[in-house]
Formats: C-alpha cells, structure tokens, sequence
C-alpha cells in the first residue's frame, strides 16, 4: 500500500519554472501555460505503477519519473488543465486513495541573505540548474516537507514577483527552492512561496528530518 | 604569425568582468573563480598544448589567478583573472615576451554569425536552455546568437554587450574552432546588445592575417 507523500496540482507552469523543468527533466519537455501534476509516493519503486495508469487513462505527458532511496516522484503535464486533473485522478483511485491523504506540507526553513557577496554567488552558481544568481542580488532560501511541494511554492513565487528561479530541488527528504533579484522582488516572493504552503491542505504527519 | 613555433589566435584583454559573465565563468570554469570587477586575459594558441608553459609562465611571473586552461584538439586556451588590471597585463607581457610576438599578432577576429531571433517559442527555449550554463531564456524572449572567429574573442563581445544591455547571458564558448555566445532578452536590450558586441569584435587591432 503506497503512502501518498505530495500531490500538488500546479494550474499554468510559469515561464521560468517551465524552462527548469525543461533543464532538468528527463523525460517529455513541458512547456509555459500547460498545467502539471506532481505525485510524491512511498515506496519509491510504486512509482513505476503511477506512471502507468496516468499516461494510460490520459493524454498527459511524463516530464519526470524518479525512483529514488525512499520515494518516487512524477511530473505529469498537458495543456488541458483537465487531463492534468483526471490523471491525478486516476492515481488515486488506483492507490484506493484521495488528494487529502498528501501529507500537509511545511516549511522547515526560510531566510533570506541580501547582498550575496561575490565569492558566495560563484558558489551557488556551481550547483544551480537554472538562471544564474548575480552578485548583490538577494537571495531566497526555503525548505519544504515533503520535496514535491517545492515546485508549487516557486511556481506562486514566479506569479508573484519579478524573481529569477535559480534552483528547484523537488525529489529526496525535503524540496529547496533558491530564488534570486532584487530585495524588493524577494521581499514580494518569499511571502508568496510562504503563503502557496500554508495554504494546502494534508494529514499532518511527524518530520523525516533528523538534524 | 609564429614566435618560438606558437601561433598567437587570440589576445583578449578584458578591463572588468561584468557581473554576469563573471557568474557564468565560476559556472564553466574548472580553475580558480573569477569574482565581477576583476580583469581578465583570455590567451588562445596553437598547438593547444602549449598552453602548458604559458601558464607556468603567468602563475611565476605575476600573481594572477587561472580560471580556465583548456588543452584541445589543435588550440589551448588560457584565463587568468585578479583584481589589479596592472597584475593582469604584466602576466601577457610576460607570455608575450615568451613566445617572442607582440600583443597585435594575433589573428584579427572576424564574425561569421550574427543573428537575432525574435520572441522565442516555448518549445525551442526548452532546448536551448538544456545545454547553455547561464541563464535560462524564457518563452517569448529575443535570442542572439554570435560566431566569432577565434573562440577567444567570444568573451570580449559578450562582456561587452553586458556593459551596454540589460541582457541575459546564457552561453559563452570560448575555445574551439569558433567561438559563439548566446543572450537573450527583450528586443529593446538585444537591439542595443547586438552593435555592442560588433564593435566589440571590430574594434581589436591586430596584424592583417586571415584565420583558418
């Protein structure tokens, strides 16, 4: 019986976000405006399953299929918000589950540095995958549990503010999101990462993290 | 154009790293990171792997900091970065000097490319963006692509465009047999990005010689 981790229905894909899933998935490119579904499970191999039901009960694309140490995660997307939701559908009643056996999600970190020195930028810029953090901008940390919530919270955060998406982490224990510009566009952007994970909802469930 | 059998491609002399292409060097760069502000020296020349003794050559001479030697099939390529413009052109006087040729032997770089393509599809961005190292170009951007020739000379045109545009820069290659850069943006910065990184290209002196 599969535990259901994260379930997160993303509305329109954002440009930036959509241009980072691009960078980093695997799998069918999505594309700006389309929608996408992303489903956390455990154990992880289930994954393969879920992937299964949805491409076969809808026409949605997979972006990301991944099978990692303890959960799998799937990135689903369409241009028919419809389709992106039915799949989601079809999930859950094949795991004999519904949307609000997801975990609620919760930050477990937010800060913001301002200023990111020179040498510091070089540093994140090295493990980024998406646009570039430039030195004296601020930049905006956040942790999520569980990770696929990760995605939701950059894809409010683009809405919100004029920022640039520099790193998603969405898969393993927890999801970090790192945004880059200037204080008065974090300042608007944390509020709205902060704010996109309150407002789910979810069982409540103990954190993994050990630290 | 040889001193003690070495071919001087490219001489590239930056006065600051813009902010930007500072951030995509500490992104490629296998060496030491360079930081915005500094000057920096690209040095391009064949055979590649003499670029083994030029460094040797810099790192002794001066106290600049290597970024990016890059030993290839036919060219090697050398950057170094620090601070003080004055410890950065002291470090190509003593390559220089070395290999017995002046700063203006070097092969007068030429632009074989120059395009711009306007707002960007959706599914175009996505493949761009899986193989570039700096920024990501969005849906509905302008994208500019530049070949130059030498590879090295790349540098100079993107650092260039970035003092005068509010660009984006996604990619600088600069070694190989030719060097390209890509910036994105909107069409209003790309317009002024484009004669910036031309002149750029045009305005470095060096002997008459055509590349290869």
């Amino acid at each position: 019986m599969a535990d259901l981790r994260s379930f997160v229905f993303i509305d329109s894909l954002q440009p930036q976000l959509a241009a980072f899933l691009g960078t980093i998935a695997k799998g069918f490119l999505p594309v700006a405006g389309e929608a996408s579904l992303i489903v956390e499970i455990s154990p992880g191999i289930e994954i393969n399953r879920v992937t299964d039901i949805a491409v076969k009960a809808t026409d949605v694309r997979p972006g990301m299929q991944i099978v990692e140490r303890l959960y799998g995660m799937l990135e689903v997307h369409s241009t028919s918000q419809a389709d992106v939701r039915q799949a989601g559908e079809a999930i859950l009643t094949a795991l004999g589950l519904a949307e609000t056996d997801r975990i609620k999600p919760k930050v477990l970190s937010a800060q913001v540095i301002k200023h990111v020195d020179d040498l510091q930028v070089q540093l994140i810029n090295r493990n980024r995958q998406g646009m570039m953090l430039i030195a004296r901008e601020s930049l905006f940390i956040m942790e999520v549990e569980p990770a696929g919530y990760a995605a939701f919270a950059a894809n409010e955060a683009e809405k919100a503010a004029e920022i640039n998406v520099v790193d998603v982490r969405m898969t393993g224990a927890f999801g970090r999101i790192y945004l880059g510009g200037e204080q008065r566009d974090i300042d608007v952007a944390s509020v709205a990462a902060t704010r996109a994970i309150e407002s789910l909802t979810g069982r409540v469930a103990s954190s993994s993290r050990k630290d | 154009m040889s001193g003690a059998g070495i071919d001087l491609r490219s001489y590239v002399f930056l006065d600051s790293l813009q902010p930007q292409h500072a951030a995509f060097l500490g992104t490629v760069a296998k060496g030491f990171l360079p930081t915005g502000g500094q000057a920096s020296l690209f040095i391009e020349i064949s055979p590649g792997i003499e670029i083994n003794r030029l460094t040797d050559i810099a790192v002794k001479a001066t106290n600049v900091k290597p970024g990016m030697q890059i030993v290839e099939r036919l060219y090697g390529l050398l950057e170094i970065h620090h601070d003080e413009q004055a410890e950065v052109r002291r470090a190509g006087e003593a390559i220089l000097a070395e290999i017995g040729l002046g700063e203006e032997a070097r092969i007068k770089p030429e632009i074989l490319s120059s395009t711009v393509i306007r707002h960007l599809d959706d599914r175009q961005t996505q493949l761009i963006n899986r193989v570039r190292h700096g920024h990501m170009i969005v849906a509905g951007q302008t994208l500019y692509t530049l070949e130059v020739q030498p590879a090295a000379n790349a540098a100079l045109a993107a650092n260039e465009a970035e003092k005068a545009a509010h660009i984006k820069v996604l990619e600088i290659v600069s070694f190989g047999s030719l060097g390209r850069v890509y910036l994105a943006g909107a069409d209003r910065d790309i317009d002024v990005a484009v004669p910036a990184a031309e002149r750029a290209i045009k305005g470095l002196q060096a002997t008459a010689r055509a590349g290869k």
